[in-house]
């Protein structure tokens, strides 16, 4: 081993035992502490068992939160991209003085916590908020709809809420790539459609993986806001784990909640990079 | 023919090209060359398409192509970084064009084919950009632009990111492919060699404007501005003035006291116009024995760098001025050194108007 | 109050931390136990609740017992306290009497008795727990809209009028839903261990009578305010904090009766001597008369010391509360068993989930 070998073996220690303290060891608390029994005056017995999985797994309530959780993370994913790609492209290609606004405008909803964005929802989707005032008044609506405590209302806070979060790495991705590769595509007779299509979007791809999976895992384990906009109906894993250990505490079924979310997020991420990866070398 | 008619090119207040007039031959290759920032690139992106003028009028074979998007005037480009798609293999670059012209599956692995085997770079057809050398990068792009069957070929500081010996090589190689298709190319580049060396005609460019438009050969004899000949080649240039002239032919006296005979004048300068006598180093005669032919001129070897194939030479004359000599560095050149004493024949002097300041 | 659980934003890898720091708390020496006692660790509710328990008590007493107060704020702290059970690091922790039932029952948490905290005999038995005393009590009923609401309201199955459906709401069991569920089921006839007439009473309320969940108070004071909801069970005080925002709403106690929690900070085991004296000290503080009275002022909860509620100033006689109302709230909450609830907790809670909000 040489000698800079070492030294840069040395320089990633630090952050290797601080991943190994605040990851690896509550990782292996709740994998441990899943397969343990519940038990409500112990908190949980030291005789392993398959039971938390197996109610999480064959019981169609777990099996129907765990596709709600799933479903509400890969719509707010493509819809945050869809949302965000023009916003990056535009922020990545033109300048001027509007720019500047229009990234502090991106930036701003992560100056104020998650809470007072979805509240300033509940505001704007309420049966008396904004959105149905405003419809009541223009007469397309006589009665309010309702907008609150659905897929719908989740999916779209969520949306504004993580749109930095996909901005950003499509961003970096965009402003990468060398302005006339899309000159060369003029030049050779393609549409601007076609030069979207064939080379920026293309191109793109890093930041769409990257964006894609922040947004994907950060809505899977999203808490606050499905609670908050989704009512009583709209129970994700995230929420269940928060009331399992906080509420009902039955830690060993929070674990293997748990567990399964790390392990969907975790899964997500290494198809979607594969996917980023094997297109590249294609 | 490919036509420029009073094109300007405005980037806010300041001047990017203009007003240039500009016609280049069917088959011909043009080179626009000039230092950075005279607006050589710009004029070919205005011929590409890429900016639109904000004067003039660009004509191909007759027709207008002022109004026509880039995507529609079929010109093939060769950008100066390449410009290759880098999320696609060497086929699909080539093809690139292709497809998007809707030319059929087979007709396009043919066409592709063909055109590999002409940039010589068979071989490499599914393989990434960044799996290719500078050079092999270089041919792909050229592929590229002339595989859509270009009406005019646009090649943009072709060979800048090349070392000295692949720069070389492809420039005889870019020159045998212009031919060999009879295509019109028009190149950009500062290089004065590679201009040379590609191009039927040369447009010196110098703050947005063509200065001299000619032959290799013409702007190396006959530079029209000090600028020009500055430019090309290397010169000492000696300020005098016309004395007489007779017969399109001038006798120039400098202010050093030397004096000149039956050098060509150019048209517009008369009796008493304030010129630079033009002096290339490679012009000069040395004259070693005791010969001494008419226009000779007394001198002394003040400093000698050897360079490998040449000899540079300085030399004071009468007046203190200094003349450069370039000479093959074998035989009789070799061994001359500095305090030695010897009598010069400036060959082929040229006028060029001097402009600054001196009437 | 407690109750606000939303407002604070619980991540899963706080949760994560809280499980490591209860592995690794079981292998470090309790540090703050071997020390003298200059500080004082207590797990509390944050925001408003805060800053009057500080005005009413810790600031003096930090003061005056030259020790500082080391707060850690969040909403539900029995898991931390639990997931510490074996080397106890924080002395005091801010609690209600479920809580104090089941958490007292694991050990985690030390007897209130009368030789460490001298107030304690002038507490009114109704708000006297094994292991915590209020030092202010919260009834609790119906919160009615009675703009909206013309006809009588008097008992919580009053809910059920289909005249309210999609008017009401119900706390989550993670705010006091469950208590309030324990309640109906058992004025239903149902008990700690059979829900079956509860789950069934509530399967109608969501699913005929359009019912949402209520999170936390101020989820509460929203839908009432802005009158999306005209009738759900809440707190006295916040009852009146929701007509101050414009709610034109009424505090109702059920005739069935009322509940009433009581919130103070039970005394975790283990400490060490000093420190448990310490926090012992600062509980019975909480049990003074006098300082209860200017709790209450803040608050606009009612005191539980017997001599502070026989003197409340006439500013407070709104608050005072009579033996035959103090009967009425603790009708139906003084007899549940605790321990029972405790043991059915994942069970009910999963019946609750599955049969009547999915």
């Amino acid at each position: 081993m040489t000698e800079t070998r070492r030294a840069g073996w040395l320089f990633v220690t630090p952050i290797g035992l601080l991943y190994l303290l605040i990851l690896l060891a509550p990782l292996s608390y709740f994998l441990l502490l899943s397969i343990f029994k519940y038990s409500a005056f112990e908190m949980y017995l030291f005789e392993p068992t398959a039971e938390n999985y197996q109610r999480l797994l064959f019981d169609p309530y777990y099996r129907g939160v765990i596709y709600r959780t799933l479903r509400i993370a890969a719509t707010t994913t493509v819809f945050t991209l869809l949302v965000a790609y023009p916003l990056a492209y535009f922020l990545a290609r033109y300048g001027g003085p509007g720019r500047g606004v229009l990234m502090f405008l991106v930036i701003a909803p992560l100056m104020s916590g998650v809470i007072v964005r979805t509240y300033g929802w509940i505001v704007l989707l309420g049966a008396e908020g904004t959105i149905n005032t405003a419809l009541i008044w223009l007469g397309a609506i006589q009665r309010p709809i309702q907008i609150l405590r659905t897929e719908f209302a989740v999916i779209m806070a969520m949306v504004h809420i993580l749109l930095p979060y996909m901005v950003f790495p499509l961003f970096s991705a965009i402003v990468a790539q060398e302005r006339n590769l899309e000159q060369a595509a003029r030049t050779l007779g393609a549409s601007n459609l076609r030069i979207f299509l064939e080379v920026t979007l293309p191109l793109s791809r890093p930041g769409i993986v990257m964006g894609s999976v922040l947004v994907f895992t950060l809505t899977a384990g999203a808490i606050v806001t499905p609670q908050l906009l989704g009512g009583k109906e709209m129970k994700v894993l995230g929420i269940l784990i928060y009331d399992l250990v906080l509420t009902t505490l039955n830690w060993p079924l929070a674990s293997a909640v748990a567990s399964l979310l790390v392990l969907l997020q975790f899964s997500v991420i290494v198809l979607y990079f594969r996917g980023a990866r094997g297109r590249a070398a294609a | 023919m490919l036509e420029l008619h009073a094109v300007v090119k405005r980037y806010g207040a300041t001047l990017g090209a203009g007003p240039i007039d500009l016609t280049v031959e069917p088959g011909e290759f043009l080179t626009l060359l000039g230092p950075s920032g005279c607006g050589k690139t710009t004029t070919l992106h205005l011929i590409a398409g890429l900016h639109a003028p904000d004067e003039g009028r660009i004509l191909m074979d007759g027709t207008d192509l002022t109004q026509v998007p880039p995507q529609r005037r079929n010109m093939g480009v060769v950008f100066q970084n390449y410009a290759l798609f880098p999320h696609r293999t060497v086929t699909e670059n080539v093809a690139f064009g292709l497809r998007m012209r809707g030319v059929t599956p087979t007709e396009i692995a043919s066409k592709v084919g063909r055109m590999l085997d002409l940039v010589g770079l068979p071989g490499t057809e599914g393989r990434l950009p960044r799996q290719l050398s500078g050079g092999q990068q270089q041919r792909v792009a050229l592929a590229r632009a002339l595989v859509i069957e270009p009406r005019v070929l646009l090649l943009d500081e072709p060979l800048s990111n090349l070392d000295a010996v692949l720069r070389k090589r492809m420039r005889a190689d870019l020159r045998a492919i212009q031919r060999r298709l009879g295509i019109t190319a028009i190149a950009v580049t500062h290089d004065q060699d590679e201009a040379f060396e590609m191009s039927d005609r040369v447009a010196l460019m110098d703050q947005g404007r063509i200065e001299q438009l000619s032959t290799p050969e013409g702007l190396y004899d006959r530079p029209a501005t000090r600028f020009a000949a500055e430019f090309i080649g290397e010169a000492v240039f000696v300020p005098g003035r016309i004395g007489s002239l007779v017969g399109g032919r001038a006798r120039v006296a400098t202010e050093s006291g030397l004096g000149f005979d039956g050098i060509p004048c150019p048209d517009g300068l008369g009796v008493g116009a304030a010129v630079y006598v033009l002096i290339r180093p490679e012009r000069i005669d040395l004259i070693l024995d005791d010969a001494a032919p008419a226009g000779a001129i007394e001198a002394e070897i003040v400093d000698r760098v050897f360079s490998g194939e040449q000899v540079s030479l300085s030399l004071r004359v009468a007046g203190g001025l200094v003349l450069k000599a370039k000479k093959p560095s074998l035989g009789r050149f070799r061994d001359l050194a500095p305090g030695r004493k010897l009598r010069l024949l400036a060959q082929d002097p040229r006028l060029v108007p001097r402009t600054d300041g001196a009437t | 109050m407690t109750q606000h659980r939303s407002s604070h934003r619980f991540t899963r890898r706080q949760a994560l931390g809280m499980g490591a720091a209860g592995v690794l708390g079981a292998g470090l020496p309790s540090l703050a136990s071997a020390q003298a006692a200059n500080e004082v660790r207590i797990l509390f509710a944050g925001g408003t609740w805060k800053d009057w328990y500080e005005q009413s008590f810790t600031n003096d007493f930090a003061a005056a017992n030259n020790v500082k107060m080391n707060w850690r704020t969040g909403l539900r702290q029995a898991p931390l306290a639990i997931a510490q059970r074996r080397r106890p690091q924080w002395d005091l922790i801010h609690i209600n009497q479920t809580e104090s039932a089941q958490i007292g029952t694991m050990g985690i948490l030390k007897p209130f008795v009368d030789a460490e905290l001298p107030n304690l005999k002038d507490i009114h038995p109704s708000f006297k727990y094994e292991f915590l005393a209020g030092k202010i009590h919260t009834p609790y009923g119906l919160a009615v809209n009675t703009k909206r609401i013309t006809r009588k309201i008097d008992s919580w199955l009053d809910m059920w009028d289909p005249a309210f459906k999609g008017k009401v709401a119900f706390p989550q069991f993670s705010w006091v839903g469950e208590e309030v569920f324990h309640a109906v089921n058992q004025v239903l006839g149902g008990s700690e261990d059979n829900v079956d007439p509860g789950i069934a009473k509530f399967k109608e309320l969501f699913k005929s009578n359009g019912a949402i969940l209520g999170n936390n108070v101020e989820h509460a004071i929203q839908l009432l305010s802005t009158e999306e909801i005209w009738i759900m069970p809440l707190f006295s005080a916040r009852t009146d904090q929701a007509r101050a925002k414009g709610g034109p709403v009424e505090f109702i106690v059920p005739k069935e009766g009322g509940l009433s929690w009581i919130w103070n900070t039970g005394l975790i085991a283990n400490r060490g001597k000093a420190s448990e004296e310490m926090a012992a000290k600062l509980v019975n503080m909480t049990l003074d008369p006098e300082r209860q009275i200017a709790f209450s002022r803040r608050t606009g909860y009612p005191p539980t010391n017997v001599k502070a509620m026989k003197n409340l100033p006439a500013d407070l006689k709104k608050l005072e509360i009579s033996d035959a109302d103090l009967e009425a709230y603790g009708k139906i909450q003084r007899k549940f068993d605790y321990m029972t609830m405790f043991a059915f907790k994942d069970q009910v809670t999963e019946r609750f989930n599955k049969e009547v909000l999915a």
